[in-house]
């Protein structure tokens, strides 16, 4: 019930760390420990959305996202809820992905064996 | 569409048939992968999760210009949002810098200035590229990607014609031929030292504190080189060491003969206050009966084009000159204890530039106990301070626009592909490079070879092979100069280090000293020319005897020291009076802000820095002051029928001007209709000059003057009616149209539409011309020719104001249109906006201590050690 929790810490703590693409490492880990359970991909979805929100949440404790978004949305021509929703939407399709490819490929003969 | 499956992992459900072919390949797939245990479903899965993951991760990776990729860009903890945590230093921090001899404290202040306290110059300059690095650093890579044409990597192919201009010059070639001269100096140590510093800076930089530009544009900054130092001065040449009257007289020679180009673009300007005082208490007004159009010259083409070809862009910028004139011009003026209120000297500085976000100076103070403690601007990337003062002298700058560029026609080997010239019946080999310019993927996107000979750069220009020699791309040693300005301790000292370091672009070096000492010297180097001196003719490249034989003695510059009439003003104007020089200094900026600051200046013999400070903004003309006069009599006599639309046009016209006071505030309702008449006669009047309805040159505002004196002149005839007419009624017309135009922008006279505010504006850009991060439409008080000028469209104007009190203990005031950092979210991005735009200065902290600014007034305190 509470995985997506947990999978938020863990994203939000491996972006800090190692950047972005720590979602993925994330994701496939967490798809592959699930994978009998089909990798609970909307969970890391789910999870990777509310890690970066926690990071986005820090970020704003600066007291400049407003300004920001009106500078970013201003030089990228990209209103700011749109910009924030891309925010959001890039970690939860790499981290359903992720999750997905990890499981699916986990349920193979050759990982099934082993186990 | 309804999928299920089967046993066996078939498809079995009923897939529409636009969907056919998905369910053909999945079917294969499936059978294929059904020894694996999927079904079709997994598979299904598989395939999607697949090519979300990789679409995203490459995404995420790589850039689709001009959109930055989006791992990078969006990640909250190191990209763009993280902007937001790091958009102001924080209170105490450390780092760590290699090479460094001893640890370095800077205490920035309130106004974010760093107080940089070293223990050795090339601990201080090490620490003054490390804060500059961290406030400026995209500043600092653009820069030097512009100067050594490199901009396509950022830009991509639209950009191509600025980058070829810099290298088709010989820029990027001349900073590596300085540097190479240089390279054993004393002051290089510096050079390197500021180069350890900034590198120190982007190797530890977090990446939360990568500048947005560099996001935005999906580049990194590179290793930063004492080269790159000597780039941007190449630059500064470039921007201020052209001279357009050469050209402009040419081009008007092609329309209406030499004779009377030499009188519309005359090297003795018909308004004398030159900066060397030349015994006057006025200006002196040189006024000659301008010689009638004659035939075209057509030979003089080959010099106009020659600009075309090694210059376009300043081409673009003088044929542009209309819509929006560009501003390169700057005021200093000193003034002796013996004409100050509290008998201390006293000096003034305002270079006007292109107006920036971020600006182009920044502030920084630079401490070595007995050594070194100097307080100015830099320009970003550059290891000195350029204009500013120690605990002895002050000093500032004014572009001098003497000629320091020639052209020689050159015979060649091969037309086409030439590989020697000609000089004294003997083959000389040419030098060729090979430049390459790439696209923002690395891509090549085009290649040129180049052509030099001992004079420089050589390129074709109407069947001609000319070659072009300019003080710019000698080996110059600016840096060096700064250097010695840094460390004099006196007037004389200034001027000395400067005269003898100091090469490009040739600038009226104006200093004050504590002993109550006032100088000023057009200090740069200027060519010995074989024949009569002068510059204005493409020279018989096969001959050496057309070369230069060296460059002028210091001696022979203009100059002055202590002059008696107790003050020393600059504001480009010529610099020696004619009547006294032999050869042309230059000076083909109009003289109005030099007879304004001339006036205010001899109009009070107790000056304070308040004083000068509002002088900076002066609203007042000399301009308008001189040019009014004639349009309101010529609408009094052609307004004498006030029932006629055009009398009573003229006559509103002539209530209008005549109820001005000649200042252009933001609130004054008739500069508008002033400017737009002024626009209206300088077409009427030059229309010989026009070449299919387009005007090949513009004499000056001086000349026009010079021509309002004989009214009967043949000039004053508009050649497209069968009438002839003289000044009044071409002043009129002028006038009537200005007044039917203004009308229809701005409706009723009087109205707010008609105020200076809403007419002209500060337009200051950021560097990448991004609206969003720059400061547009700020209402500013003056117009063209007054102290603090703003014409066209309000790129240029003042960048840096300054005024500095030599007394025991040295006061200053400053300010600039900006702030200090470079990064848009900072509180100190555009913080020191409203003060310019009031016309105000904040007091100067120059402490000697970090002690002595105290914890009120500081915002950041950084400690530099060593790295092992």
């Amino acid at each position: 019930m509470y995985l997506h929790l947990l999978i938020a810490l863990i994203v939000a703590a491996t972006t800090w760390v190692v950047g972005w693409w720590g979602v993925a490492v994330v994701a496939l880990v967490a798809g592959f420990i699930m994978r009998a359970r089909g990798g609970r991909a909307w969970a890391v979805a789910l999870g990777a959305i509310e890690g970066w929100a926690l990071l986005l949440i820090v970020d704003s404790l600066g007291g400049r996202s407003q300004e920001l978004l009106r500078l970013l949305s201003g030089t990228i021509n990209i209103p700011g809820p749109a910009l924030i929703a891309a925010t959001l939407l890039f970690p939860a399709l790499i981290g359903w992905s992720g999750a997905a490819l990890a499981a699916e490929l986990g349920r193979l003969p050759f990982f099934t064996h082993r186990n | 569409m309804g999928v299920g499956h089967a046993q066996d992992g078939r498809v079995v459900s009923v897939i529409p048939s636009d969907a056919r072919s998905l369910h053909f390949h999945v079917d294969q797939t499936s059978r294929f992968l059904a020894p694996l245990g999927m079904t079709g479903l997994r598979v299904l899965r598989l395939l999607a999760a697949t090519v979300v993951f990789a679409a995203s991760l490459y995404g995420g990776a790589h850039r689709f210009a001009p959109a930055p990729a989006l791992g990078a860009f969006l990640d909250p903890a190191h990209g763009v949002w993280s902007l937001i945590r790091t958009a102001d230093h924080a209170a105490a921090s450390s780092a760590q810098i290699a090479h460094l001899g001893a640890d370095v404290q800077i205490v920035y202040d309130d106004r974010a200035v760093p107080h940089i306290f070293a223990t050795s110059e090339e601990d201080a300059y090490r620490a003054m590229g490390w804060v500059v690095a961290r406030d400026r650093l995209f500043q600092m890579y653009l820069q030097t990607m512009a100067a050594t044409g490199r901009l396509t990597e950022l830009a991509g192919a639209r950009a191509l014609p600025l980058d070829r201009e810099m290298r088709r010059l010989g820029l990027p070639r001349a900073a590596e031929r300085a540097l190479a001269a240089a390279d054993t100096a004393a002051f290089m140590h510096n050079a390197r030292a500021y180069a350890e510093g900034v590198n120190a800076y982007v190797r530890e930089m977090p990446k939360s504190e990568l500048p947005l530009e560099f996001r935005l544009t999906g580049t990194q900054p590179f290793e930063w080189t004492p080269l790159a130092s000597f780039h941007l001065f190449g630059r500064m040449g470039w921007t201020l060491a052209y001279l357009s009257t050469e050209t402009e007289r040419s081009a008007a020679a092609s329309r209406v003969g030499v004779r009377a180009a030499e009188a519309l673009f005359p090297d003795a300007y018909p308004i004398q206050e030159p900066i060397q005082p030349n015994g006057q208490h006025a200006p002196r007004m040189d006024f000659q009966k301008l010689p009638p159009p004659g035939a075209p010259d057509t030979t003089s083409l080959l010099l106009a084009s020659a600009v075309d070809a090694f210059l376009p862009s300043k081409l673009f910028a003088q044929k542009d000159a209309d819509v929006s004139p560009q501003t390169f011009a700057s005021n200093n003026w000193a003034v002796s204890p013996s004409r100050s209120a509290n008998g201390h000297a006293l000096l003034e500085g305002d270079p006007h530039l292109e107006l920036n976000l971020p600006s182009i100076w920044y502030e920084v103070h630079l401490v070595v106990p007995g050594k070194l403690d100097v307080y100015g601007v830099t320009i970003p990337g550059a290891p000195g301070i350029v204009i500013g003062f120690n605990r002895d002298v002050a000093w500032t700058f004014t572009n001098t626009g003497t000629d320091v560029l020639d052209y020689y026609a050159e015979v060649v080997d091969n037309d086409a592909h030439p590989t020697k010239y000609q000089v004294d019946g003997a083959w000389r080999p040419l030098e060729q490079r090979i430049e390459k310019y790439a696209g923002s993927h690395g891509q090549a996107l085009a290649t040129d070879t180049l052509y030099f000979t001992h004079r420089g750069p050589m390129r074709r220009v109407r069947d001609r092979w000319l070659s072009m020699r300019w003080t710019v791309l000698e080996a110059g040693r600016e840096l060096e100069a700064f250097y010695g300005a840094s460390h004099a301790k006196s007037a004389n000292e200034l001027e000395a280090a400067m005269g003898q370091s100091y090469f490009a672009p040739a600038q009226n070096m104006l200093s004050a000293d504590r002993g109550g000492h006032i100088a000023i010297r057009s200090t740069g180097h200027y060519p010995n020319r074989p024949g009569d001196g002068k510059g204005n003719v493409v020279r018989d490249g096969s001959l050496s005897a057309s070369d230069w034989t060296g460059f002028l003695p210091l001696s022979a510059y203009p100059q002055s020291v202590d002059p008696a009439q107790g003050y020393l003003a600059s504001a480009n104007q010529q610099p020696i009076d004619p009547k006294f020089a032999q050869g042309w200094w230059g000076g083909n900026y109009d003289p109005w802000r030099a007879l304004r600051i001339n006036a205010l200046l001899r109009a009070d013999s107790a000056m304070t820095p308040a004083k000068m400070q509002a002088f900076q903004t002066d609203p007042g003309s000399e301009r308008a002051n001189l040019f009014v006069p004639y349009f309101v009599n010529a609408a009094r006599r052609h307004s004498t029928d006030t029932s006629s639309k055009r009398g009573a046009r003229l006559a509103e016209a002539e209530r209008i001007l005549a109820g001005w006071d000649r200042r252009y505030t933001k609130e004054n309702t008739a500069a508008v209709l002033f400017e737009e008449a002024m626009r209206t006669l300088t077409s009427a009047v030059w229309d010989e000059l026009s070449d299919d309805g387009r005007r090949v040159a513009t004499p000056s505002s001086g000349v026009l003057l010079e021509l309002l004196a004989d009214p009967t002149s043949v000039w004053w005839d508009d050649r497209s009616t069968s009438a002839v007419e003289n000044r009044d009624d071409i002043l009129a017309n002028a006038l009537e149209a200005a007044v039917a135009s203004v009308h229809a922008r701005y409706g009723e006279p009087g109205s707010a539409k008609w105020r200076w505010s809403n007419v002209r504006n500060a337009n200051i850009n950021h560097l990448l011309r991004l609206n969003a991060l720059s400061a547009l439409n700020l209402p500013v008080q003056g117009g063209p020719g007054t102290l603090s000028p703003s014409v066209g469209i309000g790129t240029h104007g003042p960048s840096w104001r300054m005024v500095v009190e030599m007394g025991p203990d040295v006061h200053a005031w400053a300010t600039y249109p900006g702030g200090q950092s470079g990064r848009p979210l900072s509180q100190h991005y555009t913080d020191r906006l409203p003060l310019w735009l009031r016309g105000e200065l904040e007091p100067i902290r120059f402490p000697r201590t970090p002690a002595e600014i105290d914890a009120p007034h500081r915002s950041s305190v950084v400690t530099l050690t060593a790295a092992h």
